[in-house]
C-alpha cells in the first residue's frame, strides 16, 4: 500500500510494450501544453444547462464511487495571446492560485487538500482548464473556490514577480532542457508558421519577462467570465443539486464583453518543409506531420482510424515494419493532433544513433503513405473499430477523464455531445474512406518534418 | 500545468495528493473515521498455491486481470541489472503456443491491453479487456505468464528497446539525477543502487531469461487479481482451467545487504553540458512500509514535502521565493527499508542558495517538529483522499494487491481513516527524530560543470574538493572523480568511443584482445585514459654495479613523457614532447639522441596498459604466435605490429588476461624483455607493481611501484624543454 503524497519510485523503465509506451511519451510531451485529443467516450446520464449569465454547466452522473470531479474550462488559450506576450495564458493560470477576495494566496489548493481532494490546472492552445477531484460531499467547497477564481482574483505585482520565475522554471524544465520537446517546438514553428499555433502555451522567455500586471488584469477581465467558461461536474451527484450549487456560487457573476474568437487560417503550403536540429541527444527522433483540417471536420474520424492502424499496439503497421521487421526504430507512431482551427497528422519515430536518420525517415514516410496507395484490409479496419469501442468504454472507468473529455468537447467542438458520438461516428467508415483521406492529406507538399540528430552526426 | 504529476507519462490521471498548512475553520473536515467501503472481494487459493482475489465491480463491462509475481530487481544477479524488466518484457514476445505476432494480433483485435512491468520487488502482468472478450484476455495472460519461450529474434528486438531506454533516460535530467542518487545512496552492493546499463543488458543471455522466469514465475510466488464485471464463482472456475496446471516450486530467498551508512554529506555532481537548470536530489535511507513508524513518518513527511502545494518546502522554495517549479519529498513503498528523497531543480545561478534553503528547512523540521494543526491537515488529506484511489478499476486492483503483498489484508483499506487519524503529535514528532537525518545525506547535483566555476565551496561547509564529478554519458555506477581531476580530464582531447577491428585480425587474436580490454574495464574505460603517473623506486645495473634510485614518471597520451630520477649523487630529468626530447642533469640540458627517442616512443606504445589505448587509434596487425610458460603460468603470445613494422610480443596470462612479459626487438638480433608481476588494481585498472627489464638476457633494471594514478590532469607545459 502506498501512502498518499508520495512519489512512487521512478526506477523501473517503462518501455515494456514498445510502441504503445512511446506513443505515451510523445503524447506526454504534447499533453504538457495541450489537451486536444479528440473525444472518444460517452455514457449514461448527462444533463446540460446554461445559466443566465451564459455559464455552460454539464453534469455527468456516475454513482460507482463516492467521488466527484469538477472541471472549469475557459475558452481561451495560448492562441489568443497578443504578439509579444506569448505565454500569458499560462502565466494567468498560475496567477489564479495567488489569492482572491475571500481566499488567501495558495489557499485554494490547501483547502482542496484538506478536504481529501486533489487539484491542478493546465493551459492549452485553445483552452485553460482548472480541475479538482474530491469526496462527493465536498462539491460545495470546490464550486465556491472555482467561482472565486472566475470572479474575485486579486492580482498583485509581488505575486507576479515570484510566479513569473516559477513559470520560467517550468519553461526551462519542460522545453529548454528536453530535446524531444525542442524538436516538437521546432515542428510546430514550421508547420503552423504564420499563425499563433506556431508557438505553444509555453511562450517565449523574453515575452514572459514583458508581461505586465496590467496585461494580466486585462486578460483576466476579458476571458475569465461565465459566458466564456464551461463547468463540468462528474461523479456521484444529482443534476438538480449541482445546478442549485452552481447557481449559488456562479449565478451572481456578471457576463463580460468577451470577443468572439477570430478563425485562424494557415497560409497555403506548396512544398515539403524540413529541418534538422543537432544537439546532445542520446535517443534521436523524427517528428513530422501532414497538414489536416482543424476540429470538427468530417474527415477526422477516418484520420483517427488511420492513426490506430499505424500505431495502436504491437500489431500496428509502424511497429511491425519499423521496429520489428526493419529494426530501424525503437518506437514509432502517428495520430491526428487537432486544434480548434488547425491540425496535423503527427508521425514520429525514435531511433538509436547507429541508424541512418534518412533511412528511418524514408521508412516512416513510406509506411504512412502506403495508406494512400493500398486499401487497408477489412480485418485491420475491424480491429481499429474494436479498439475505438473498447477505448470508449475503458475511458468511462475514470470520471475525471470523462469530465475532462466532456469539457473539451464543449470547448473545441462547441458541443459536449461530440463526446457521446464516439459510440457511433466510426461505424460507417470504410476502407475506401481511410484510403481517400490518406490520398487527400498524406502528400509530401502537406508535410513538415523535423529530425533531431546527435551533435556531430550519428555514430 | 500548475505542478508536476506523479508520472509525466500520465499527466492527467495520476495525481499527487496534497496537504494543508494552517487552520481554515470554515471548511475544515471533521475527523471522519468511518470504515471505507470496498466492493465484494473473494479470495481462494488453488492447489498449486496461486492465490486468486476476485473484486466484483460490475458498473462497466470491463474485466482486468493482474498477475503479481514476487520478483523484481532485488532478485537480479549483480551483473545482470535489468534482468527482471527484460524477462517481463519478453513474456508477450512468444510462447510455446503462440508467436509474438499472434499474441499482439489477438489482444489488439479486441482492443484490449496486455503488458508486464517489473519493479524493485514485484512484477505485474496485466490484461484488460471488454467483458465479452474475457476468455481472450484470460487465455493470453495465462499463456504468457506460464509458457514464454524467449525466441532469440525477439530477444534482439526487446534488447534494442531496453538499450534505447537507457539512452532515453540520459536525455531526461530528472531521471538521470535520480538514478545517480540511488547509486550514491546504495552503491553497487545493493540492488537499489544498480542501474540498468548497456553493459548489463548486453550481458543478459537467453539462458538468463529462461532461468529467471523458471525460478520466480511460480503459482506459489504469485497472486492473480480479477476485477470488474465478473462473478467470483464463475471466474474462479475459469481461472482454475487457465492456471491449474502451473507447477509450484521452491523459491530461493533474496537476502538484501545493508547499505553503507552515510557520514556527513556525500556529494556527487553529474556534468551535463548545456544544462540551464540544476537538478537537486537529496536523500538518505528510509523504512519499510510495514514498519510501525511508517504512517507517522509519512504524515510528518507530508508537512515537509509530501503534501505538494501545502508542504513547507513548496511554500518556501516555490511559492515564496520562486526558485523552482516543482519540489517534493517522499518515502517509496517497499517491504524493506528503502530511502527518503527530496527532489527539485532551479536555474543554475540559484542552485546553491536553493540547496542551502532546502537544508535549512530540513534542519528546522528536524529540530522543531510539526504542530498539531499541521498534523491535522496531513491527516485530513491522507485519510480523506484514500477513496479517490479506489475510483478506477486499476486503482482498486493496485490497492487490493498491495494490501496482500505487504501482508496487511483488506482491513488496511477499511480501517485506513482510523489508522491515519489515530497517529498522535508525539508519534509524528518522534518519527521525525528517528527517521529524518539532515546531517547525513547523499546529495546529487546535475548540471553543466560551469555552474561550479569560481566557487571554492558548494555551500558553506561543503568545499569543492569534497565534490566528486561524473560525466552524464558515463555509466551511472562509474566512479566519480574529484572536481579538479575531472576538470583536467575534461580539458584533455577526446579519444575514439569504440574500437573497430582491422579486417585482417584472426578470431583468436581478437578474442584474446577483447579479454584484455575486458580485464581493464572495457574499451570505453581504457579510451578514457588521458595520462598516467607512476612513482616508485628501483635499481639500474651497469658494469656490474647497482645504482639505486627513486623516480617519478608522467605519460600524457598520446606521446608525451617526463621522468625525474633521483640518485644518491644527484638527479636527472628526461622530457619528451612528442617530437623532441631532452635530458637535464647537473644544470645542463642536452638533446636526446634519435635512438633514445625511439625507445621512449616504444615504451609508451607498448606499455602493459597503454598499448590497449594505442591499438585503438592506429593500424596494427595482430597474430597469435604461440603459447609459453612465464613464471610457471600458462600464457598465450600475441604479436602486435605497428604500421612501421615495429613489433612487440605480449605474453598474456590466461586467468586475468594481463601481460606477464613483453618482448621488443633492439635491432641486430638483440631483444629487450620486460617482466611484469605483482598486478594490483588501481582505479579498476590492473597495474604491474613489479617490473624487471632484461636486455639480451642481462638484467638492466628493476622497478617497484609505490604509487600509480590515472588522469591527474598534468598540463602540456610540463613537457616543454627544461
Amino acid at each position: 500500500m502506498e501512502a498518499q503524497g508520495q512519489k512512487p519510485t521512478r526506477r523501473s523503465t517503462l518501455w515494456i510494450t514498445g510502441g504503445v509506451v512511446i506513443v505515451a511519451i510523445v503524447a506526454a510531451v504534447f499533453a504538457v501544453w495541450t489537451l486536444t485529443k479528440p473525444p472518444s467516450a460517452t455514457v449514461g446520464s448527462i444533463t446540460a444547462y446554461t445559466l443566465d449569465n451564459g455559464l455552460r454547466l454539464i453534469v455527468y452522473q456516475d454513482t460507482t464511487a463516492p467521488v466527484v470531479s469538477v472541471n472549469v474550462l475557459y475558452r481561451v488559450g495560448s492562441k489568443d495571446e497578443p504578439q509579444g506576450k506569448r505565454g500569458m495564458a499560462h502565466l494567468m493560470e498560475h496567477m489564479a492560485y495567488k489569492g482572491s477576495k475571500n481566499v488567501g494566496p495558495e489557499e485554494h489548493s490547501k483547502l482542496i487538500d484538506q478536504a481529501g481532494g486533489q487539484d491542478n490546472a493546465f493551459t492549452g492552445d485553445d483552452m485553460t482548464g482548472y480541475w479538482a477531484q474530491l469526496p462527493k460531499e465536498k462539491l460545495d467547497l470546490a464550486l465556491y473556490l472555482f467561482a472565486e477564481q472566475m470572479h474575485n482574483l486579486v492580482l498583485t505585482q509581488e505575486h507576479l514577480d515570484s510566479e513569473r520565475e516559477v513559470v520560467k522554471e517550468e519553461w526551462r524544465v519542460r522545453l529548454e532542457n528536453q530535446p524531444v520537446s525542442k524538436a516538437f517546438d521546432k515542428f510546430r514553428d514550421i508547420a503552423f508558421a504564420g499563425t499563433p499555433y506556431a508557438k505553444g502555451p509555453e511562450g517565449y522567455m523574453e515575452d514572459l519577462d514583458n508581461i505586465t500586471l496590467e496585461d494580466l488584469q486585462n486578460f483576466y477581465q476579458t476571458y475569465y467570465a461565465p459566458n466564456n467558461a464551461v463547468l463540468v461536474v462528474a461523479g456521484d451527484v444529482r443534476p438538480n443539486e449541482v445546478l442549485a450549487l452552481a447557481k449559488k456560487h456562479f449565478g451572481g457573476i456578471p457576463k463580460a464583453q468577451t470577443p468572439s474568437p477570430m478563425p485562424i487560417t494557415l497560409p497555403p503550403q506548396t512544398q515539403m518543409r524540413e529541418e534538422t536540429l543537432e544537439m546532445a541527444v542520446q535517443l534521436p527522433v523524427i517528428i513530422g506531420g501532414y497538414r489536416v483540417p482543424g476540429s470538427g471536420h468530417a474527415d477526422q474520424p477516418a484520420l483517427e482510424v488511420a492513426g490506430l492502424i499505424l500505431s495502436r499496439g504491437q500489431s500496428s503497421r509502424l511497429y511491425k515494419k519499423l521496429v520489428r521487421e526493419q529494426q530501424l526504430s525503437v518506437g514509432a507512431g502517428g495520430f491526428p493532433l487537432v486544434f480548434k482551427d488547425v491540425g496535423t497528422m503527427l508521425i514520429f519515430a525514435f531511433f538509436t544513433p547507429d541508424k541512418d536518420p534518412t533511412q528511418v525517415k524514408e521508412a516512416l514516410l513510406a509506411e504512412v503513405e502506403r495508406l494512400a496507395t493500398e486499401p487497408i484490409d477489412e480485418k485491420e479496419l475491424q480491429k481499429a473499430k474494436n479498439q475505438l469501442t473498447a477505448q470508449y468504454i475503458f475511458g468511462l472507468d475514470s470520471i475525471s477523464r470523462v469530465a475532462l473529455e466532456l469539457a473539451e468537447a464543449e470547448v473545441i467542438y462547441g458541443d459536449y455531445k461530440e463526446f457521446e458520438k464516439a459510440k457511433t461516428k466510426y461505424d460507417n467508415i470504410t476502407a475506401a474512406d481511410v484510403q481517400r483521406v490518406a490520398q487527400t492529406y498524406f502528400k509530401r507538399e502537406n508535410l513538415t518534418i523535423v529530425t533531431l540528430k546527435p551533435e556531430g552526426g550519428t555514430q | 500545468m500548475r505542478q508536476f504529476q506523479v508520472s509525466k507519462f500520465q499527466v492527467i490521471k495520476l495525481l499527487l495528493a496534497f496537504l494543508l498548512i494552517g487552520p481554515v475553520v470554515v471548511w475544515a473536515q471533521q475527523g471522519n473515521v468511518e470504515p471505507i467501503q470496498l466492493p465484494p472481494i473473494k479470495t481462494v487459493t488453488l492447489e498449486n498455491g496461486l492465490k486468486v482475489i476476485v473484486i466484483e465491480q460490475p458498473s462497466l463491462p470491463i474485466v482486468q486481470f493482474s498477475v503479481r509475481v514476487r520478483v523484481g530487481a532485488i532478485h537480479e544477479p549483480s551483473d545482470r541489472t535489468g534482468l527482471a524488466t527484460f524477462t517481463a518484457s519478453m513474456l508477450r514476445q512468444g510462447t510455446t503456443n503462440r508467436t509474438a505476432e499472434q499474441i499482439s494480433e489477438e489482444i489488439d483485435f479486441v482492443g484490449g491491453s496486455l503488458g508486464a512491468s517489473a519493479d524493485v520487488e514485484r512484477t505485474d502482468v496485466t490484461a484488460r479487456v471488454l467483458k465479452k472478450d474475457l476468455q481472450v484476455g484470460l487465455n493470453l495472460l495465462a499463456d504468457i505468464v506460464q509458457n514464454p519461450n524467449f525466441p532469440e529474434k525477439e530477444i534482439g528486438i526487446i534488447r534494442n528497446q531496453l538499450l534505447a531506454s537507457v539512452r532515453g533516460m540520459r536525455d531526461d535530467p530528472e531521471e538521470l539525477a535520480s538514478a545517480h542518487l540511488d547509486f550514491a545512496l546504495f552503491g553497487t552492493i545493493h540492488p537499489l543502487g544498480r542501474a540498468m546499463s548497456e553493459q548489463s543488458l548486453n550481458a543478459i543471455t537467453r539462458d538468463d531469461l529462461v532461468t529467471f522466469h523458471g525460478i520466480y514465475y511460480r503459482p506459489n510466488n504469485s497472486v492473480l487479481a480479477v476485477a470488474g464485471d465478473v462473478k467470483a464463482d464463475e471466474i474462479i472456475s475459469l481461472v482454475k482451467q487457465a492456471f491449474g496446471t502451473w507447477q509450484k516450486a521452491d523459491i530461493p530467498p533474496a537476502p538484501l545487504p545493508e547499505p553503507i551508512k552515510l557520514q556527513g554529506y556525500k556529494v556527487r555532481f553529474v556534468h551535463k553540458p548545456g544544462q540551464t537548470q540544476t537538478h537537486i536530489e537529496i536523500g538518505h535511507f528510509g523504512l519499510a512500509v510495514t514498519d510501525p513508524d511508517y504512517i507517522p513518518t509519512v504524515l510528518a513527511n507530508y508537512v515537509l514535502g509530501g503534501g505538494a502545494f501545502s508542504s513547507r518546502l513548496l511554500q518556501v522554495i516555490r511559492a515564496k521565493y520562486g526558485k523552482t517549479y516543482s519540489i517534493f519529498s517522499y518515502f517509496p513503498s517497499y517491504s524493506f527499508p528503502g530511502y527518503f528523497r527530496i527532489s527539485t531543480f532551479t536555474r543554475n545561478e540559484q542552485a546553491f542558495e536553493t540547496l542551502q534553503m532546502i537544508l535549512d528547512e530540513f534542519k528546522k523540521f528536524k529540530e522543531n517538529g510539526i504542530t498539531q494543526e499541521e498534523l491535522q491537515a496531513a491527516q485530513d488529506n491522507i485519510a480523506g483522499s484514500y477513496i479517490l484511489r479506489l475510483e478506477t478499476l486499476s486503482g482498486l486492483t493496485t490497492t487490493v494487491l498491495n494490501n496482500d503483498f505487504y501482508g496487511f489484508g483488506m482491513e488496511r483499506s477499511r480501517n485506513w481513516r482510523k489508522i491515519v487519524r489515530s497517529v498522535t503529535l508525539e508519534q509524528a514528532n518522534q518519527a521525525i527524530k528517528d527517521r529524518f537525518d539532515p546531517d547525513n545525506l547523499a546529495i546529487v547535483l546535475l548540471s553543466d560543470i560551469k555552474t561550479l566555476e569560481g566557487r571554492t565551496e558548494l555551500i558553506p561547509g561543503i568545499p569543492l574538493e569534497n565534490v566528486n564529478v561524473v560525466d552524464w554519458l558515463e555509466p551511472i555506477t562509474a566512479r566519480a572523480k574529484p572536481y579538479a581531476e575531472f576538470l583536467a580530464a575534461l580539458a584533455a582531447p577526446k579519444g575514439p568511443t569504440e574500437l573497430t577491428w582491422a579486417a585482417q585480425i584472426t578470431p583468436e587474436a581478437r578474442a584474446l584482445l577483447e579479454r584484455a580490454f575486458a580485464a581493464q574495464g572495457g574499451f570505453e574505460r581504457v579510451a578514457q585514459i588521458r595520462d598516467v603517473y607512476t612513482k616508485g623506486r628501483g635499481s639500474i645495473f651497469r658494469g656490474g654495479q647497482e645504482f639505486k634510485f627513486e623516480g617519478e614518471l608522467w605519460i600524457k597520451l598520446p606521446n608525451k613523457l617526463k621522468q625525474i630520477i633521483k640518485f644518491a649523487g644527484g638527479q636527472s630529468t628526461v622530457i619528451y614532447n612528442g617530437t623532441q626530447g631532452w635530458v637535464e642533469a647537473g644544470g645542463r640540458v642536452r638533446d636526446l639522441p634519435a635512438q633514445a627517442l625511439a625507445e621512449i616512443r616504444e615504451s609508451i606504445e607498448f606499455d602493459s596498459l597503454l598499448f590497449l589505448w594505442n591499438i585503438a587509434r592506429a593500424d596494427y596487425t595482430f597474430d597469435i604466435v604461440g603459447t609459453a610458460q612465464v613464471d610457471g603460468q600458462e600464457t598465450q603470445v600475441l604479436r602486435v605490429t605497428n604500421e612501421q613494422g615495429k613489433s612487440a610480443d605480449f605474453y598474456f596470462d590466461l586467468k586475468r588476461f594481463v601481460p606477464l612479459k613483453i618482448i621488443t626487438s633492439l635491432g641486430e638480433g638483440k631483444s629487450k624483455e620486460q617482466l611484469l608481476s605483482d598486478y594490483r588494481q588501481v582505479e579498476d585498472f590492473w597495474v604491474p607493481f613489479a617490473l624487471k627489464t632484461l636486455e639480451d638476457k642481462e638484467l638492466t633494471d628493476s622497478f617497484e611501484v609505490l604509487e600509480f594514478k590515472v588522469n591527474t590532469g598534468v598540463g602540456d607545459e610540463q613537457f616543454e624543454k627544461p
